[in-house]
């Protein structure tokens, strides 16, 4: 197999799911029949962006509402799950030690910021409990592994990182304690690597837990009714972001006028910011497809979608 | 003349699409091939299928059975051909003005057509 026939299955495989599912067999036989190009090559990774962007559904005007509702709740999912590690990252860089200027305006966004994270993180976790005990039941019954594994996926994650998270905490007492781990480290170098893999492994934990509620999902192919619901959660989720979003711009603008108290240090700066930047960038995914799936709650049975959605 | 880049366009994916499945359903290489044989433009399989799913999400073509997953045929419903009609219709208006147009414009210029 040549490098461009390998790099066109790459860019078929990274169609949105949907997508994939439903055309990934004709575009991969029609690259297979017309050979494979760099020019197509370039066409398919466009046509890959458009697809995320503007996502476009096949199928009966209930199946398009259907995968609608399917792709905005694993959308939000997705987000909210980004959503929350850049809270956890925004909270250690400016309150683990509080910053000086943390406080006043700074205080009350922070502290706003984070009852919206832990309301949104509660709302998330039932409704997303629920939901899931309606996937997982029948799947097991069912004995529909293709549907379980994925399903239950996400649970023995969290305690592979809780595992993980343990052991960190207890490497990092004895390197700050005892210092007998490789001493011809600097324990700062040493205490930066261990967390930046921890932050790495927790990020990954935190993808693969979307990605396999995501896949188990489709696999289920749960009817428009119940997506409904999710969907409404979605909707309450993406306010919930919005608002963590503004609490966290509000709070950083204000500590970073704070210079006469030492406003932000680099490292801290870099760390909040960073969160910011990747919180506001969910709020704006998370929006778009919460107001298309919320639109989509809308039509009649009958009604096509159109090719806006 | 030959055409360059810049130039306006009239070869919309979709209507090309719409356009080659006038003729009776295409899978999507038949389809491409039509396309570059009647308009010279090639479409590449990102744009091809963007455009195709595009225009099922909006009931203007739909898959026909068959065995064969790969190369799933495509035809235009009654909507589609509706459509067509009057987007055919409406680029046969401009067309046929702009010659108007062009008609009395060209002997100005000394054209000699």
């Amino acid at each position: 197999m040549s490098v461009r026939t390998r790099l066109a299955h790459v860019l078929v495989a990274i169609y949105p799911p949907s997508f994939r599912h439903r055309y990934g067999d004709e575009l991969t036989a029609l690259v297979e029949d017309a050979g494979p190009s760099w020019r197509d090559s370039v066409d398919l990774a466009l046509g890959v962006g458009r697809a995320w962007v503007a996502p476009v559904f096949g199928g009966s005007a209930l199946e398009q509402r259907r995968s609608r509702l399917q792709t905005t709740t694993t959308t939000v999912l997705g987000t909210w799950c980004a959503s929350l590690l850049a809270a956890a990252a925004f909270s250690k860089a400016v309150d683990d030690p509080p910053l000086p200027g943390l406080h006043g305006v700074a205080l009350t966004a922070y502290d706003i910021g984070t009852v919206v994270v832990e309301a949104t993180a509660a709302a998330v976790l039932l409704a997303g409990f629920a939901f899931w005990l309606t996937v997982i039941v029948p799947a097991l019954r069912a004995r529909r592994r293709d549907v379980a594994l994925p399903a239950l996926a996400p649970a023995l994650i969290v305690g592979v990182w809780l595992g993980i998270t343990g052991l960190v905490a207890l490497l990092a007492e004895h390197i700050v304690r005892r210092r007998s781990i490789a001493l011809s480290w600097p324990r700062g170098a040493l205490t930066l690597t261990v967390l930046l893999v921890w932050v790495a492994i927790t990020v990954v934990c935190a993808a693969g837990c979307a990605a396999s509620a995501a896949v188990a999902l489709r696999r289920a192919y749960v009817e428009v009714t119940r997506l409904r619901v999710s969907t409404f959660v979605a909707g309450l989720a993406t306010v919930g972001i919005a608002a963590q979003a503004a609490a966290s711009v509000v709070c950083l603008a204000t500590l970073l006028r704070a210079r006469d108290v030492g406003g932000v240090g680099p490292r801290e700066g870099f760390f909040s910011a960073g969160s910011v930047v990747v919180v506001v960038v969910v709020t704006a995914i998370a929006g778009v497809s919460a107001v298309r799936g919320l639109g989509a709650l809308r039509p009649g049975p009958g009604k096509p979608l159109g090719h806006t959605t | 003349m030959p055409r360059v880049a810049d130039d306006p366009k009239w070869t919309d994916p979709g209507l090309l699409v719409m356009g080659s499945l006038a003729e009776g359903p295409k899978h999507g290489y038949a389809m491409v091939q039509d396309v570059v044989e009647t308009t010279g433009v090639r479409l590449g399989p990102g744009t091809l299928y963007g455009a195709i799913a595009r225009l099922e999400g909006r009931g203007l073509i739909e898959a026909l059975d068959s065995g064969d997953s790969r190369r799933r045929p495509y035809k235009l419903t009654m909507r589609g051909v509706e459509v067509l009609e009057q987007q055919l219709a409406g680029m046969q208006r401009f067309a046929g003005l702009g010659r108007r147009r062009l008609a009395r414009f060209t002997p100005a210029l000394g054209g000699t057509s």
